[in-house]
């Protein structure tokens, strides 16, 4: 599986059949002239044979073709695959595609026809948003076989050779269902996540998570941890009740104030709407700190930020309009399942906006689309299902719609969502 | 003895013809090279090699049985070449049906010919094909070959790239009766774009993002890179498909949809092709093909022909995204025709953003309407659509002009004439107007030339005793070209021997075809791109009504501004030129009558106002200026708004020539056909280019309109149109590189640096 690249590595997870030492022959043209070799990692039983081999020294924006060796030699089994292919990121602001999902729950879909779909838009990056297995157990190994299981479906295959993989978990992956920081075996959730996924970091030194910062073609992705610091969803919400934790907070806002990229995605695993109420497992029952890190990011002048979340079992695309607060905007896109039942639509009278309707017709996959090289940058969002089909189609936002004081949602939305917000507003007055 | 019948024929009617629409039957203007070769040779498309030559991709006889793809290189004369593959024609087959549809030259960003891409379909995985994998039925292949005609093996897997699942994956669907030539292939230096059909369901086009329903064959576009990797930028990684849901009357065919043709619009694409569904819904927005909906109609033609399936004629444009687009159409479709067949083969983008189409019609009623029912099976249309996508008036009768004999005819292709008009390349049977009989049976290739309203202004038929098929034409390089297939052996086909079907190219030097196409070598913005740019050689200057801004050409940075000071009296400056170290700019009080105007000077160096002459009142409103050998040459124009002069319109609009002293000398006017195109705001730019002749902008349209100074009269000769990136307004040639250029899109305050390439050949 192909981890995060940067524009001069690249990352490749492996997992092997027992504790040998593997390393991979790699060379920016398929005919393998002027391979060289990438230093060699040793899997050992107590990192469940799983290694993530790095190639540095690379040039950026460049595919590389990359070939296995185990002990020093081809794989017997594997030596007539074609290698695998991969590219090292920009180093600027380019064009670029980025797929995501979340809730792939193999135990009921071993098939999971989604992947062809994910394979065929071949996207630059895949990101997965969280129950990425549904694990549901304090026992690590049991978790790290549903990894294991998950990493087999054959249609995946093509994915992990092909794609980038960056991950961050929801509560499936992480413990129990909703679970939260007082999940008893989080420490040893995180082992099993840190050996089956290949992003850049995991949290920072003093404060564990899977939370990193990863920037790819002029757009700067903060992976958020929205459970290993979380509190308990029926604690009162007030600014005693934290979703990040105050630490993953504070290096959250000095990422993004340091951030000079056009769009800065915020990545999470729970959904950022007031949907789920007062004490949904999601943003709904952390709307102290939400609303308290949208008004920092008007208060700081920041632009550019985008929402991404999974978990709900549905496609959904809503504008939590801040620009009725003075700031702009801000847009969630939502894709789930990847695999796995859909759930009925739900659509509450809600402050936040829904852009589209909701959607419940299959699995499906988000694809935003950047363009980083224009003057002003620009980004289109589809959401794919099963077939191929477009659920959501023709939505862009430019750079200079993220930005305080742009106020864009009434032209995003439907004629009858303007007007049910209307008379919200009215009721409310 | 033919050739006397024939011209006895065309005379008699010539004159019937002339009387009745000034448009005589031509003949003995075209020039014909049939490709004489044993066994029956097909083919389905032609196109300029990139090097003075056309290739007709198609096919040839099997030694295995069946046909092989094959790719015929041609030079200017029609004859094979020496240098390309074997003896002139690539082949490729293997035991089945295999044919190629399209050849296209690729060129890099520097216009540099690199090769061809070859787009075709093949039927078994043996033979030549025996290395790559069929996955079933048809399957589609895309070659790319090198400028020696042989495979680019570092393409796909040896220069293939095989596209298709267990069904039929199709560029040709009908193999037999030809009637589906159609431009399918595109190729620019960013990759590969091609409209084709598949029936699959698995391998990679069983995954293409889809808009409408699954059923029988869907209509197909696909996007790859130059390294054969699906172009992700487009629709869902690189793949769209889409097909309309069948009504009643359908379903035993499925609800097929065909498409044939593929042409570039100004911000996406535009496909076109036929379908027997009626209905699709995309995100939730019904579409309907109004003529297919079950009820409407009955199915019984004029002539007592019932008609089994209902087909209409739509055009799908996408946007930059590969989706469609919204604001065209319904949710991105046109459909055209009546409650019978229509088969729709090319839509061509025109000047003023709406598109000509190509097809056959069955139907008589709405647009289709016709004063009598003829007893044919077909009709020819051409019809126009505008920028939205709905039938223009200002075409034929109510958008829809109708060439219909006695027999099936269609019309297979189009190409624009440069002047607003069209080429047309049809195919009949027919033995009268406006198709015109050569007295025998068959069928034979017609070209016809309509003026932008649609109206039959030349009209030419070629072919022999035998079926005689047009498939490609082009109008380039100062010539209308060609090819198609003949049986004949007679008449131009006279001596070609053997029965077997032929490849042929027939061509007709043609002035003011247009040639020059426009490469765009950089953009950038600048606030004062408001009126013009001129260029001296390391310096832009970009003018505003009462501003100009110097920037450098290398870095696009500014390093100078000149701003008129309130209260004085340059409020309205036009072009520019650059000469000896000075900046004439045309100035004129617009929108003040009467119309002053003024030449007013600027040192380049500092942008100091350093001189002026001031006319007066003279011929109307300066605009632009130029000087050659010389003499000093001057666009008055007169304006159709609010700024008019009483009594004065467009057509006014006049140019001088002076001395160097300013004493008027000579002036002309502007052909009415021009002024019209021109607008209200007549012409903005102009200046002699590289080859002598005037390249004259108007006020809006992104058009250079080529001019020569007439031998006699008054009246400039319209000689050409170069489509450019440009809306109207000033421009300026770069004097340091040759038929490179200064424009603006005054919209978007944008300057391009162009150059204009395959320079028109013809001197004036």
């Amino acid at each position: 599986m192909l981890g995060a690249p940067d524009p001069s590595s690249l990352r490749v997870w492996c997992r092997l059949s027992g504790p040998f030492e593997v390393t991979f022959r790699y060379a920016n043209n398929p005919l393998m002239e002027g391979a060289r070799l990438a230093p060699s990692e040793k899997a050992t039983a107590a990192g469940d044979y799983t290694v993530v081999v790095q190639i540095s020294g690379l040039l950026p924006g460049t595919r590389y073709w990359l070939e296995p060796l185990i002990e020093g030699d081809r794989p017997k089994y594997q030596g007539k695959r074609a290698p695998l292919v991969a590219t090292t990121a920009p180093d600027g602001p380019s064009r670029f595609s980025v797929a995501f999902g979340s809730c792939a729950r193999v135990q009921e879909d071993a098939t999971q026809a989604i992947w062809p779909q994910v394979a065929a838009a071949q996207p630059d990056l895949f990101l997965w948003v969280g129950d990425n297995v549904y694990a549901d157990t304090l026992i690590p190994s049991i978790l790290a076989e549903e990894y294991r299981k998950q990493r087999s479906v054959s249609g995946l295959q093509p994915v992990l050779r092909s794609t980038p993989q960056l991950a961050i978990w929801d509560d499936h992956d992480f413990g129990l269902n909703d679970h939260d920081l007082e999940n008893p075996i989080k420490a040893s959730a995180l082992e099993v996540f840190r050996r089956y996924w290949a992003n850049p970091s995991y949290g920072e030194p003093a404060n564990p998570g899977v939370y990193f910062k990863y920037g790819y073609g002029g757009v700067d992705f903060f992976f958020l941890d929205v459970r290993y610091h979380r509190s308990p969803y029926f604690h009162p919400d007030g600014a005693n009740k934290s979703l990040l934790g105050a630490r993953q907070l504070a290096w959250l806002k000095d990422g993004l104030r340091r951030s000079d990229a056009a769009f800065k995605v915020l990545v999470s695993g729970s959904g950022w709407t007031s949907l789920k109420g007062p004490e949904g497992d999601s943003w709904a029952s952390f709307l102290h700190e939400r609303d308290a890190l949208f008004d920092w990011i008007r208060d700081q002048k920041i632009s550019g930020a985008l929402l991404l979340s999974g978990d709900t079992h549905r496609g959904e695309l809503y504008a939590i309009p801040w620009s009725e607060k003075g700031g702009y905007d801000l847009y969630e896109f939502v894709s789930s399942p990847l695999a796995q039942d859909v759930s009925p639509p739900l659509s509450r009278d809600i402050w936040e906006v829904y852009v589209k309707k909701p959607y419940t017709g299959s699995v499906n996959f988000g694809r935003l689309r950047f363009d980083m090289t224009r003057p002003d940058p620009v980004l289109s969002y589809e959401l794919v299902n099963v077939n191929g089909e477009l659920a959501y189609r023709g939505f862009t936002l430019r750079a200079s719609d993220l930005v305080n004081g742009v106020a864009t949602w009434k032209s995003k939305a439907s004629a009858s969502e303007i007007e049910r917000r209307e008379v919200r507003a009215a009721n409310e007055n | 003895m033919k050739t006397r019948a024939k011209l006895r024929r065309s005379l008699g009617w010539g004159f019937l013809v002339a009387f009745c629409c000034g448009a005589p039957l031509a003949e003995a203007s075209w020039q014909v090279s049939a490709v004489p070769r044993s066994g029956d040779d097909g083919a389905h498309g032609l196109r300029s090699d990139g090097a003075g030559g056309y290739l007709v991709a198609g096919h040839v006889s099997s030694p295995r049985g069946g046909r092989d793809l094959a790719v015929f290189a041609l030079d200017g004369e029609g004859v094979l070449r020496a240098d390309f593959a074997a003896d002139g024609v690539f082949v490729l087959g293997s035991s089945g049906d295999d044919q190629a549809v399209d050849a296209a030259p690729w060129r890099d960003e520097a216009g540099t010919l690199l090769g061809y891409y070859v787009l075709g379909q093949f039927a078994a995985s043996d033979g030549d094909f025996s290395s790559v994998p069929h996955r079933g039925k048809l399957d589609l292949v895309l070659l790319r070959l090198l400028t020696d005609g042989s495979l680019d093996r570092r393409f796909g897997v040896a220069g293939a790239l095989v596209l298709g699942g267990n069904d039929d994956d199709e560029v040709i669907v009908h193999l037999n009766n030809y009637s589906e030539p159609g431009q399918r292939l595109l190729v620019d230096p960013e990759g590969v774009a091609f409209a084709a059909m598949t029936r699959s369901g698995d391998g990679e086009l069983g995954v293409a993002a889809r808009v409408g329903t699954w059923a029988g064959r869907d209509a197909l576009v696909c996007w790859l890179t130059h390294e054969g990797r699906w172009d992700d930028r487009r629709a869902v990684g690189g793949r769209l498909r889409f097909g309309l849901e069948p009504g009643l009357q359908a379903k035993q065919r499925g609800g097929n949809d065909f498409a044939f043709s593929l042409r570039r619009r100004e911000r996406g694409w535009l496909v076109a092709g036929y379908t027997l569904g009626s209905t699709l819904t995309d995100q939730g927005r019904l579409v309907e093909a109004p003529g297919n909906v079950d009820g409407a109609g009955d199915n019984a033609a004029p002539n007592g022909a019932i008609y089994r399936y209902k087909m209409e004629g739509y055009v799908l444009a996408l946007d930059e995204s590969g989706f469609p687009d919204p604001e065209f159409g319904q949710s991105g479709f046109a459909f055209v025709g009546g409650e019978r067949q229509e088969k729709l083969y090319d839509a061509l983008p025109l000047a003023d953003g709406g598109w000509a189409l190509a097809g056959r019609t069955s139907s008589w009623d709405g647009a289709f309407s016709r004063p009598e029912p003829s007893s044919s099976h077909f009709a020819a249309f051409v019809a126009k659509l505008d920028a939205a996508g709905n039938l223009a008036a200002d075409f034929g009768a109510g958008g829809v002009a109708f060439f219909d004999g006695s027999g099936d005819d269609q019309v297979n292709l189009l190409q624009s004439d440069g002047a607003g008009g069209l080429w047309v390349l049809a195919r009949s049977d027919s033995k009268e107007f406006p198709f015109m009989a050569h007295g025998t049976e068959g069928m034979d290739v017609v070209v016809l030339r309509l003026d932008k309203t649609g109206a039959l202004r030349e009209r030419w038929r070629i072919g022999g005793a035998g079926d005689d098929k047009g498939v490609g034409l082009l109008a380039e390089d100062g010539r209308v070209v060609l090819a198609g297939v003949t049986q004949s052996n007679d008449g131009s086909f006279a001596g070609r021997g053997g029965d077997d079907q032929d490849v042929f190219l027939a061509w007709r030097e043609q002035a003011g075809v247009g040639a020059a196409r426009e490469r765009i070598l950089a953009t950038f913005h600048a606030p004062e791109a408001r009126q013009g740019v001129a260029a001296d050689e390391s310096h832009l200057y970009v003018i505003s009504n009462h501003a100009i801004g110097k920037y450098d050409k290398s870095t696009q940075r500014r390093v100078a501004r000149w701003e008129c000071p309130e209260g004085e009296p340059l409020t309205h400056l036009n072009a520019g030129i650059v000469l000896d170290g000075k900046l004439y700019c045309a100035h004129s009080n617009y929108p003040g009558v009467p119309m002053t105007s003024s030449v007013e000077i600027f040192d380049t160096e500092t942008l100091e106002h350093i001189g002026s002459h001031s006319f007066g009142v003279m011929a109307g409103s300066l605009t632009w200026l130029d000087r050659r050998d010389g003499f000093w040459f001057a666009c008055f124009a007169h304006y159709g708004n609010r700024a008019a002069e009483p009594g004065r319109d467009p057509s006014w609009t006049t140019l001088v020539k002076f001395d160097s002293d300013w004493r008027r000398l000579e002036s002309w006017v502007f052909p009415p056909e021009l002024v019209e195109r021109f607008g209200d705001y007549s012409s903005s730019g102009g200046a002699f280019g590289p080859d002598g002749r005037l390249y004259v902008t108007g006020h809006d349209n992104p058009e250079l309109y080529v001019l020569a100074l007439p031998e006699a009269g008054s009246v400039l000769r319209w000689e050409d149109t170069v489509s450019i990136r440009a809306e109207g307004q000033a421009y300026g040639w770069d004097p340091s590189e040759p038929w490179t250029l200064y424009s603006i899109v005054k919209r978007e305050r944008l300057v391009i640096k162009s150059q204009l390439e395959d320079s028109p050949k013809f001197a004036p």
